[in-house]
């Protein structure tokens, strides 16, 4: 007898650990779950920018791509402008470099490639090996700084007049549609527009 | 209590075993992953990384330990473990979060959870004294359940721990 309720007991306080463990764990998990919905609502590129705002010009660069060649960040354009944030080290952004061009491609936007770090030869020898010789590609600190791009990748829509339509970072094909659909919406941002719908 | 205190002593001692033997077989099987992880704790100079395979050699011979003397003697892994908990809070301390923890499967990279959850191990290591007791029947499959929930335990905590440096909690 004294045996058995010896083993009850024991069996009650594992039991007790089991339980306790387990709501730490839910806990914990509900905390983390929070924090992910907090940051990525549905779908849409993730905007976070200290700078731009949906609806005002966009800062306007001058300076050089990587082959030399005089081009203009920003500004009046003569149709819309995909502005695609990468950099040499974001295994991300490279995988990306085919989505971005037939997003950009079907929504008719001109594509500029956005990079830094590095030495410029090992830029121009990328954009030769991934074939983006069709598409302007900077190579500078400044326009990052001056958009305010802290995540990559990272991409700013701009239209003809060089006003910001929308932004945020861009993981997948969705993310980078969403910056068109935003414009569609007249939202900035897919954030804002879950806003207005909640309202 | 006798049930309780021969429950703790067999299950404790399993799940070090049991984390230990993984630990071995990870870093044996993944060795580059290991001592790329182990490089950039930069606790360890460059020229004395080809020694990589003490570390290893010394979780089989904390799991050897543990099982010879069948469950009393935990010194080398109480050792071990305070020492992983130290080296992870060192490069804490100097502001490297970005490491990887080198602890097996996924991509962890370190934080005080980790930590935590090394020292609450290395509580789990503390040698003791076998209980007097036969565990009997009910005992043993109490135990059984001691150690799955140990177990679990262990992979929860690691789990949360690679989620929260994704931006979790």
């Amino acid at each position: 007898m004294e045996l058995t309720a010896d083993l009850l007991v024991a069996s009650q306080i594992v039991l007790w650990c089991a339980i306790l463990l387990l709501a730490g764990a839910v806990f914990a998990l509900s905390r983390q779950v929070a924090r992910l919905f907090n940051r990525i609502p549905p779908a849409g590129a993730l905007s976070v920018n200290a700078l731009l705002v949906s609806g005002e010009p966009a800062p306007v660069l001058e300076l050089n791509d990587i082959w030399g060649r005089a081009t203009v960040v920003g500004g009046p354009q003569s149709g819309l402008n995909l502005l695609f944030f990468i950099s040499l080290d974001c295994p991300i952004c490279k995988s990306l470099i085919p989505v971005v061009q037939s997003v950009a491609l079907s929504e008719d936007a001109v594509l500029v490639f956005v990079s830094d770090g590095g030495e410029l030869a090992a830029h121009r020898q990328f954009a030769q090996k991934a074939s983006l010789a069709n598409h302007t590609y900077v190579y500078s600190e400044t326009v990052g700084r001056s958009f305010a791009v802290g995540k990559l990748p990272y991409a700013v829509l701009l239209d003809t007049a060089g006003v910001v339509l929308s932004f945020g970072i861009v993981n997948n094909r969705e993310h980078l549609e969403s910056l068109f659909v935003a414009r569609d919406a007249g939202v900035g941002t897919v954030q804002e527009y879950v806003e207005q719908q909640a309202e | 209590m006798q049930t309780l205190t021969s429950v703790y002593f067999y299950s404790s001692a399993g799940l070090v075993l049991l984390i230990f033997i993984a630990a071995v077989v990870h870093k044996f099987r993944q060795p580059s992953d290991f001592i790329r992880a182990l490089a950039g704790y930069r606790l360890v100079p460059d020229g004395a990384l080809r020694f990589w395979w003490l570390l290893p050699l010394a979780e089989l011979l904390a799991a050897l330990e543990l099982l010879l003397s069948i469950g009393e003697s935990r010194w080398l892994a109480l050792s071990l473990l305070l020492l992983y908990a130290a080296a992870i809070a060192i490069n804490l301390l100097r502001g490297r979060h970005d490491i990887d923890c080198g602890c097996g499967g996924e991509a962890t990279p370190i934080g005080w959870g980790l930590v935590m959850r090394n020292v609450v191990l290395a509580g789990l290591a503390v040698p003791q004294h076998a209980p007097i007791g036969e565990l009997m029947g009910l005992g043993v499959a109490l135990t059984f359940v001691a150690l799955l929930l140990g177990a679990l335990g262990y992979a929860i905590a690691t789990q949360l721990c690679a989620n929260s440096a994704r931006g979790g909690l």
